[in-house]
């Protein structure tokens, strides 16, 4: 004000005009949609879990993705994954004003209408970096999400039971699950003997605990019960002792195949000691979203049908070009 | 001369029936007898399940391959817990120590001959820490190894980046370690057994385990009397983290790696088998053998099961039946030993009873009369 | 203490007659008087001791001489837990000192208390319940056979330590030592913990309430091995709040009440009506 004061008489009542003027139109080109031409759009990511390991590959899809859209990508992680946690972290998602965040769902969606409802008030686009329920496909118009991208545990146990049919399998198939309380490990158990019994295959659910020492004796007595299991299925744990028991009982005629692209599998599906595993192909849970998040800002467009991101085989066909990608960190 | 016997049999001597009868009474006090009564209603109830498959060498190798792997981190679990401390954190501990026997293996080509017991120092070393915080800041044991468990378990996942690793491990060794070189048994369950016999010696032989016990039972009572409790539990903790480790690496030896939850879920295990073996969860009082008989009882559940076809869920419900029966058998433990008394003809002097017994046992033994030896009469006061 | 030995003078021809079956044998036996010159095995001089506003003794004075029982009487709060304490070494006086055979002494540890041959017992700390007879002996100072590092336990040697032990002490000892803890009486406990600490060359017993939570037959018992001690040199303190127990045993007596020495007797000077009162007039 004491510049205003500073200037007096009738040239100073023009000043004041001018810059009142000045003042006038630089508050109207701050207040302009936040999303202008050359203003970069900011997605964030809430992760699940630090950006190492398999959410490393979260992080890096979506940091890609920001790369070739020309969008701002910035990954944020709770320390502990609770829900409070993961909330708060999306809260100061909108706070940083946000113009899209996706969300690494872990669990019911009860757990996000209150935040994701907050989100939408604020004009933020809103979606889940995790698989619909099993057996859905076309998005309900009710989704409080605008989007979800994941594997199918369902479809996973599926194919995997196709795969095997088409692989002729023609004596019993057991299917395990180290941890009978983890649900998609269950789904996918379930999914798959389902399917075999439809085809007429004999197909029976195995407990096993996490100790591979365990697994591998198991499964050995499990062979001896039925020498006429074609097929061995590890659902939630690494392969490890599927492989010892495969050598102990001498069958080397038995198809074993699990999930996950592992260090193990990897060799093992080269050398032919495993047929096959299930890739859920999360490189695309991280890249996905931000596509849909910076198309549904720019372009208002939306998806029809949940992106399944997964589940695909990999096996001895293409173990050689994934392992490439595994060493890229993109598989 | 024979003061301290019944008149009915005076001179002759307690009958062969007192005898065995005494011997059979004080086997049913001791930890192991619930282990074993298990074992063998066990073996009785999955034969009958599979008569083929179930009493073949096949089944026993496999059961002492289970046996053994959980055995050897259950014996130091028990040690501790008749001790008095709990320790939730070995299942962890076997997991970083594998990590460290492979990254050693793998990353600095170091042979596996010192790279194993590298990881078993690890493991004491970690123990170590656990017993430092339970004495110096007074914090119970299961809180401590709570949070230890989740500090190494994270650990584990941050190094590891989730993923599992591999290593190439020389033949030779992996055969020592866990092959199947004794008529077809792994080798683990030597290992298992050697350190069964170790753990045993310990408890009932050494001044150690004397203190051990003590400290269990009534830790201040020992330390007025001079007893180093403080050290002696850290000492326990470092065992048990060790034998923890022996473990990871016989399992590293076994499938050439190892990845973010190995060992996950052990630390129950173990404590299921120790308390199968009889040793109270209160403290003070248990068993080794108990716990290697307790051992081969969750293995033959685990291959029983198996073999029996049972339907998928089984397994953790069966185990945890058993494991609860042998508490309640063995929480009563305190109220029979209080209450039992000798059978007569035994009931001044059980002195005479150990005598009697074992010339029953081993009948070669002449010219010792079960009525004097080592009858205690040098100390009677009417004697002097 | 005059009045005490008034009410001595006028119950002069009132001695109980006959002996109760809680008192020892030994309690009808003439008291000695110290002999001049003769070093207590253990004096506190003037210790005071106090925690934050509270204050727990009081220029406390006492002398425990080898082969002489000085009874520590008085009621909870007086500060006999604190005194104890004191003089096994768990912690210093703020004011006044220690001295053993003479010398003037701090205590860093109740270990080196203990090495010095102060054996302190309490009530519930006797015995590990599910240890042998042998071993709850020799627990602490086991016999061990072989070369270090590969030592282990002499059992035989150890069986015929806690014989020795408890013959000793006269302790009739009728059943097997491998019989445990819990197995045996309150009282056969208590003389297992004195019978221990002599057999380990203690030269001061401090016993905490040794007969407070026993049947009338064993606390007798457990006296007479307590006089027993006595008899084969050792200093005994005896803190208990059975005035009975410890007349008939005791050679000496102190009274302490809210952190005082009230009063001290030799026992033959004393009737257990006068301590009654007294202790019910300074509580």
């Amino acid at each position: 004000m004491a510049m205003l004061d500073s200037v007096t008489g009738a040239g100073g009542r023009r000043m004041k005009l001018l810059m009142l003027a000045g003042a006038a139109a630089g508050m109207m080109a701050a207040s302009a949609p936040a999303q202008a031409q050359d203003d970069p759009i900011s997605i964030y990511f809430v992760g699940c879990a630090a950006p190492t390991g398999f959410h490393g590959y979260l992080a890096r899809g979506s940091a890609e993705a920001g790369e070739n859209l020309g969008v701002n990508v910035t990954y944020i992680y709770p320390d502990q994954l609770t829900i409070p946690n993961q909330v708060q972290k999306i809260e100061e998602a909108i706070a940083a004003q946000a113009d899209g965040i996706a969300i690494c769902v872990f669990t019911e969606d009860a757990a996000y209408t209150d935040v994701v409802a907050r989100a939408k008030e604020a004009g933020i686009a809103i979606g889940s970096a995790a698989a619909p329920p099993p057996g859905t496909q076309v998005r309900d118009p009710n989704d409080i999400f605008l989007f979800r991208t994941g594997s199918d545990e369902g479809a996973a146990g599926k194919l995997t039971a196709q795969r095997l049919i088409a692989m002729g399998v023609k004596g019993r198939v057991v299917v395990a699950n180290q941890q009978p309380g983890d649900a998609s490990c269950q789904l996918r158990a379930t999914a798959q003997i389902d399917e075999l019994k439809a085809n007429g295959i004999e197909a029976e659910f195995l407990e096993l605990t996490m100790d591979p020492g365990q697994q591998a004796e198991s499964l050995f007595n499990y062979l001896r019960l039925h020498p006429d299991t074609a097929a061995a299925t590890s659902t939630c744990d690494v392969i490890d002792g599927f492989l010892a028991a495969k050598e102990q009982s001498g069958r080397d005629d038995l198809i074993l195949t699990g999930y996950d692209i592992v260090a193990q599998s990897l060799a093992a599906i080269r050398d032919g000691r495993q047929a096959f595993t299930i890739d859920q192909q999360q490189f695309w849970r991280g890249y996905m979203p931000v596509v849909l998040l910076t198309h549904n800002i720019k372009y208002g467009l939306q998806q029809g049908n949940y992106f399944l991101t997964g589940p695909t085989i990999v096996d001895k066909d293409s173990v050689e070009k994934v392992a490439a990608m595994v060493e890229k960190g993109y598989r | 001369m024979a003061q301290g016997l019944d008149d009915a049999s005076a001179g002759s001597g307690p009958s062969r029936g007192a005898i065995w009868g005494e011997a059979f009474r004080r086997f049913m006090l001791r930890p192991e007898s619930t282990a074993l009564a298990a074992v063998l209603i066990l073996f009785v109830v999955f034969t009958a399940l599979s008569p083929q498959l179930f009493p073949t060498k096949l089944t026993y190798i496999s059961i002492m391959a289970v046996a053994a792997e959980l055995g050897i981190a259950s014996i130091g679990v028990t040690l501790l817990m008749i001790g008095g401390h709990f320790d939730l954190s070995i299942g962890a501990v076997l997991g970083l120590t594998s990590y460290v026997a492979v990254v050693l293996m793998r990353d600095f080509g170091i042979s596996p001959i010192i790279a194993a017991p590298t990881a078993v120092v690890v493991g004491a070393a970690l123990g170590f820490i656990n017993g430092i915080l339970v004495v110096r800041f007074r914090i119970h044991s299961f809180v401590v190894t709570l949070g230890t468990m989740l500090i190494w378990r994270g650990v584990l996942i941050a190094l590891t980046g989730g993923f599992p690793m591999t290593v190439d491990i020389p033949p030779l060794f992996k055969d020592v370690m866990a092959g199947p070189l004794i008529f077809g048994f792994r080798m683990s369950m030597v290992w298992f057994l050697g350190i069964g016999l170790v753990g045993t010696f310990l408890l009932t032989r050494t001044r150690f385990g004397n203190w051990v016990q003590a400290a269990g039972q009534n830790p201040q009572a020992a330390r007025n009397l001079g007893v180093p409790v403080d050290r002696v539990t850290v000492i326990l903790f470092m065992i048990a983290s060790a034998l923890a480790a022996v473990t990871g690496v016989i399992q590293v030896a076994r499938f050439s790696s190892v990845d973010a939850l190995r060992g996950e879920g052990m630390e129950l295990q173990a404590v299921a088998v120790t308390v199968i073996g009889g040793t109270l969860l209160s403290g003070g009082y248990g068993s080794v053998i108990g716990t290697v008989l307790g051992a081969i009882t969750f293995g033959m559940i685990q291959v029983g099961l198996v073999l029996a076809g049972a339907p998928g869920h089984f397994f953790k419900t069966l185990t945890g039946a058993i494991v609860v029966g042998a508490v309640i058998l063995n929480t009563d433990v305190a109220r029979r030993l209080a209450r039992s008394r000798p059978l007569a003809g035994f009931r001044r002097n059980s002195a005479a009873a150990d005598a009697a017994i074992l010339g029953e046992a081993m009948p070669g033994r002449d010219g010792v009369d079960p009525t004097t030896a080592e009858s205690g009469e040098a100390y009677r006061e009417d004697k002097q | 203490m005059t009045s005490a030995a008034e009410s001595v003078a006028a119950r002069q021809a009132r001695l109980p007659a006959g002996s109760r079956s809680d008192e020892s044998s030994a309690s009808r036996r003439p008291v000695e008087p110290i002999p001049p010159g003769a070093v207590p095995v253990m004096e506190a001089v003037g210790i005071s001791k106090g925690f934050g506003a509270t204050t727990a003794l009081v220029d406390v004075s006492l002398k425990a001489y080898s082969g002489r029982i000085l009874a520590l009487l008085g009621d909870n709060g007086a500060g006999k837990s604190t005194l104890i304490k004191i003089l096994s070494g768990v912690f210093p006086p703020d004011q006044g000192e220690l001295r053993f055979n003479g010398q003037p002494v701090r205590f860093a540890s109740p270990g080196e208390a203990r090495t010095k041959g102060i054996a302190t017992v309490f009530q519930d700390l006797a015995v590990c319940e599910l240890l042998s007879v042998t071993r709850n002996v020799v627990l602490g100072r086991e016999p061990q056979k072989g070369v270090s590092p590969l030592k282990w336990l002499d059992l035989r040697r150890a069986d015929e330590m806690a014989r020795s032990a408890l013959h000793r002490l006269g302790v009739r000892w009728e059943r097997g030592l491998d019989e445990r803890g819990i197995n045996i009486s309150g009282g056969e406990r208590q003389s297992l913990a004195i019978a221990r600490a002599m057999f380990f060359g203690s030269s001061l017993l401090i016993l905490d309430e040794p007969t407070s939570a026993l049947a009338v037959r064993q606390a007798g018992r457990v006296l007479d091995h307590i006089a027993q001690a006595r008899d084969q040199g050792q200093a005994v303190i005896l803190i208990t709040h059975n005035f009975r127990h410890a007349l008939s045993v005791a050679d000496d007596l102190t009274v302490l009440a809210q952190g005082r020495v009230a009063a001290h007797f030799r026992r033959d000077e004393v009737e257990l009506d006068d301590l009654t009162d007294l202790v019910a007039r300074v509580a």
